[in-house]
């Protein structure tokens, strides 16, 4: 994106909040009971599509009137955002969640009433607006905490700096909530490893691995933050490289493959932003386990790891995909879990130097 | 004259004056306190009961009825001062303005004052008595005493306008113990175990020595009758002591003062409440209270017609007890015993009663005195294993439930009462009928519920935890009607009224504070009580739909104010011109929005953004 598109999004997005407002002000002029449209969330209205193999949202639409005693906070919240999103935009400036909420935290005058009484009032509200305008937080000029790190041999621009992320020293470049302005100068790599670990990515940091792999490592704490996520897609749309996903041999790390493949559920509306459909898996198979002779740092699961595995063998996106069904079996039947830092066991650069040089070679991917 | 005679004579007396001093406390004369109250309560329950008495008198012979009109005057007299010498407690010293009583030894003398000086003699002693810049020195036979401060001294006097009493009569219902027997009648009363206003009288005596005064006026005198009546303890005899003709408020009536050691305290065991209470269930009568500490409090009658007249019935053989069946033969004027069966006892045909004795084996045409205890008991066994007709119930006399609702709104401007009269039901074939009531809101103001209970028109103040008309309150799962409760109570501003009626109140013991837990009678009190609720909730849902309702329709217009705000900043519109939009519209609106309201309230539905339960497990950022 130029810098002169990036004007142009900005009227535009500033246009849709107006039009917002306006629809709202002539409903009222009008003398009609002013509503906003929204498709409904929740599970009720989450499909997996088979085509584009991604969660989406479905096409279920709802109206929130002002004048209805169920409706009238949510939807003077969704308007107040509205209002907050339209200053940051028109002044080029962006905020957190938590300011965000601070933003209309006020009393509403001469009364007892809050506008918002915690956060969640207005990641709610925020998610609401990213549905009636069809724009993301981000597109909102509302970001979440920068994390995560990237290595790698690519050089970006943002905000005008160029930066080279082979030559982030330890830490890594920590990947900002907003990508969208990012503009990718030079993409030496041929794909990207996904972790789910810091720890395992200060592991291939240190040993270089991106360097002799020619790839890019990201990771960050978990679950995949919505600018990481971003980011995998705009590297996997823009440069076509293929996206691995790197976890533990547990059903938690299987559900940040899912997350990252398909979209999530709280997600659905933005899963065409997010979900990235070609990513593959590459943590620890229940195959894997015998092949490095893992055996004896097996980790029991508990009861909620066993629930939460007839869980995930339940969603559509795995139901019909017989080698994850199997694969889920295993584990199931195993009853327990290995961690990747197991491998340290067997020498600290064993997986840069053996597992996984082994996995591309094979093309050993779940998918 | 018989020796024996002479000496059961000796043994009377000793034993009514030993049976009040063993018995203080079934006679409810326990602590000062109590006995404050309870000398009051039986001059009110005795002028209460002729002032009906009266008017139902009136009733019958088509006269204008003269409705209970009673004044209730307690003041605090004077100083009390127990004697003491080294050893023990030698008498009692009463000293009021400038008359001094002396008690010693169950007798009392009172004279004057003079120049700081006096003398008081009897047979073995006497006692000098000076006083000297409100010092008080006291020598019992030129000894010096100890003086130690006892419960102050009241005078008492209830004044009614009842059908006053033939003057030769005054002694005898003021002066002597037991007279009168209790067991006389079958019929709904307030004084039915009647420890009697002749207890009053003797506690006077003996707590200050002072004689009853009486003034009594029938209609067809002029003047009134003044009678100062003491009781001779050793002959429990009356002993009028002085007689005048006096002047009387009322075309009829009765006043009686007594002098007492008593104990004056506020609160829901205390005089005032009491007095309130008996307004409450009598709202046929005016109450004119003077309290102790001069506040005069008058309970105007809420009602100008009187209860129904309770009629006496006799004793079903289903309750009746051998001693007093063993009585009723004794005293029958009726000469066999199938007669007696016959005609002195409910529900008995002449069949059933000779079918009845040849069973028993006993010969219908048997005297009735000569009936032993053992065949007495065999006839009542064979009675009570009858499948008799239940007593007749037409003989109660309720307070009404309009009548109590009337009562509770005057004395609180409730915003809610109810009552609850239930049909009569009879225990051990006993006949009584249960009322409730409830009050709430309006000067109530305590936080949890006030049980008020009432036997026969009397509150009850003591003995709560056994009584069964408390067990039956507590008894009731007042949350299941939505109330909030705490330990069994509902809370909130409430007063609740539970009244027996009965021609025989089942008490727990002689000083009548508590009624027995019969389960017929728990049950009916439960049965009345949880109606009663049930209206009470209606009540309480409703008030607490409306204030959700205001609370609600006025959210519009608070959000209206932010929704203004938020619109002009998105917008650039001028806040104050979308305020007015917004005002017009909710005007506009008016109608459409208090059926969402109403909607919204109905469905129990919550205003909160927090309602959507996240479907998601995972944690965004």
């Amino acid at each position: 994106m130029d810098s002169k598109e990036i004007e142009e999004s900005r009227k535009k997005r500033l246009s849709i909040l107006e039009k917002l407002g306006k629809d709202v002000y002539q409903q009222i002029e009008k003398g009609e009971n002013p509503y906003l449209t929204l498709p409904v969330r929740g599970l009720s209205n989450v499909k997996y599509d088979t085509e584009s193999r991604m969660i989406t949202l479905g096409s279920g639409l709802s109206r929130r009137y002002f004048l209805n005693v169920g409706h009238v906070r949510k939807f003077i919240q969704t308007m107040a955002m509205a209002a907050v999103s339209r200053e940051l935009i028109k002044s080029d400036k962006h905020t957190s969640l938590r300011s965000a909420f601070y933003q209309v935290r006020r009393t509403i005058p001469g009364t007892k009433i809050d506008v918002v009484d915690d956060q969640i009032e207005t990641n709610k509200a925020i998610e609401d607006l990213e549905l009636i305008t069809d724009l993301t937080r981000e597109q909102l000029n509302i970001n979440a905490n920068k994390n995560g790190a990237v290595a790698g041999e690519v050089t970006i621009e943002d905000r005008g700096d160029v930066i080279d992320w082979s030559k982030m020293g330890s830490g890594g470049w920590a990947v900002p909530s907003n990508v969208e302005d990012l503009i990718f100068r030079k993409v030496d790599a041929k794909f990207v490893i996904y972790m789910e670990k810091a720890t395992i990515w200060d592991r291939l940091n240190e040993d270089k691995a991106w360097k002799k792999l020619h790839c890019i490592i990201i990771a960050s704490q978990g679950q995949a933050t919505r600018g990481i996520r971003r980011l995998l897609q705009r590297l996997s749309r823009e440069h076509n490289l293929p996206v691995y996903v790197l976890t533990d041999g547990d059903i938690w790390g299987v559900y940040i493959y899912s997350a990252i493949k398909f979209g999530s559920i709280a997600l659905a509306h933005v899963s065409d932003k997010l979900s990235l459909p070609e990513a593959k898996f590459m943590g620890l198979t229940m195959e894997d386990i015998d092949k490095y002779g893992l055996r004896r740092h097996l980790i029991k699961f508990k009861d909620v790891d066993m629930a939460r595995i007839k869980q995930i063998k339940n969603y559509d996106w795995f139901k019909n995909n017989k080698k994850w069904m199997e694969e889920l079996d295993k584990m199931e039947k195993l009853g327990a879990k290995v961690e990747l830092d197991a491998f340290t066991a067997k020498g600290l650069s064993f997986m840069t130097e053996t597992y996984l040089p082994e996995k591309l070679k094979d093309k050993n991917f779940l998918d | 004259m018989e020796i024996a005679e002479e000496l059961a004579k000796g043994q009377r007396a000793i034993s009514v004056t030993e049976f009040f001093e063993k018995n203080r406390h079934l006679l409810g004369f326990d602590n000062k306190q109590k006995a404050l109250l309870t000398c009051v309560k039986e001059a009110v329950d005795n002028s209460l009961d002729a002032c009906e008495e009266l008017g139902h008198m009136q009733e019958k012979n088509k006269e204008k009825v003269t409705l209970p009109e009673i004044t209730i005057d307690v003041k605090a007299l004077s100083d009390n001062y127990q004697m003491l010498d080294e050893k023990q407690n030698v008498g009692q010293l009463i000293v009021r303005k400038n008359e001094f009583t002396v008690l010693y030894k169950g007798k009392s003398e009172s004279k004057q004052i003079r120049a700081g000086k006096l003398s008081i003699s009897f047979d073995d002693v006497a006692f000098d008595i000076s006083e000297n810049n409100d010092k008080l020195l006291v020598l019992m036979n030129g000894k010096q005493l100890r003086l130690k401060k006892n419960a102050p001294i009241f005078l008492i006097r209830i004044v009614d306008n009842g059908p006053g009493i033939l003057s030769s009569k005054i002694p005898d219902i003021f002066g002597r113990m037991l007279y009168g027997s209790k067991f006389q009648s079958m019929r709904q009363g307030r004084g039915q175990q009647g420890i009697g206003i002749h207890s009053a009288v003797l506690y006077s005596q003996l707590t200050t020595g002072k004689p009853a005064k009486i003034i009594s006026k029938i209609k067809s005198s002029k003047k009134a009758k003044m009678m100062k009546v003491q009781i001779n303890i050793l002959k429990n005899e009356p002993e009028v002591l002085e007689e005048s003709d006096e002047d009387y408020p009322y075309e009829s009536g009765t006043s009686i003062e007594l002098e007492i050691e008593g104990l004056y305290i506020s609160g829901n065991k205390g005089l005032d409440e009491y007095i309130r209470r008996t307004a409450l269930v009598n709202p046929h009568a005016t109450l004119i209270y003077t309290n102790p500490n001069g506040e005069k409090i008058t309970y105007k009658r809420v009602i100008d017609t009187l209860p129904k007249e309770p009629l006496s019935i006799k004793p079903h053989p289903e309750g009746l007890e051998i001693g007093i069946f063993m009585r009723i033969l004794k005293n029958s004027t009726e000469r066999t015993v199938a007669s007696v069966l016959e005609n002195e006892l409910s529900r008995v045909s002449r069949a059933v009663a000779e079918q009845t004795l040849k069973s028993a084996g006993i010969d219908t045409k048997t005297k009735p005195q000569d009936i032993d205890r053992v065949q007495a008991n065999s006839i009542l066994k064979a009675l009570q294993s009858l499948d008799l007709m239940r007593p007749q119930t037409d003989c109660l006399s309720p307070i009404g439930g309009e009548e109590l609702e009337k009562s509770l709104k005057k004395e609180y401007s409730p915003e809610f009462v109810k009552s609850v009269t239930r049909k009569p039901e009879v225990y051990r074939g006993m006949p009584f009928q249960i009322e409730v009531a409830v009050a709430y809101g309006g000067k109530i103001q305590n936080d949890k519920a006030i049980l008020m209970r009432f036997a026969n028109k009397i509150p009850l103040l003591f003995d709560s935890s056994s009584c069964a008309l408390t067990q039956s309150f507590l008894g009731v799962d007042y949350a299941r009607y939505g109330l909030k409760v705490e330990s069994k109570v509902p809370i909130g501003p409430l007063v609740f009224i539970i009244h027996i009626a009965s021609v025989w109140v089942p008490y727990t013991n002689e000083s009548k504070n508590s009624v027995a837990s019969y389960p017929i009678i728990i049950k009916e009190i439960k049965l009345a009580l949880q109606e009663l609720v049930r209206n009470l909730s209606v009540f309480l849902n409703r008030k607490h739909k409306s204030s959700l309702f205001q609370e609600r329709i006025s959210l519009f217009d608070k959000y209206g104010i932010e929704l203004a705000y938020s619109l002009s900043k998105l917008t650039d519109i001028d806040e104050k011109k979308v305020k007015a939009k917004i005002e017009g519209l909710l005007e506009k609106k008016k109608e459409e929005v208090k059926a969402n309201v109403e909607e919204s309230l109905s469905k129990g539905d919550v205003i909160s953004s927090k309602i959507e339960s996240d479907t998601s497990t995972e944690e965004e950022e």
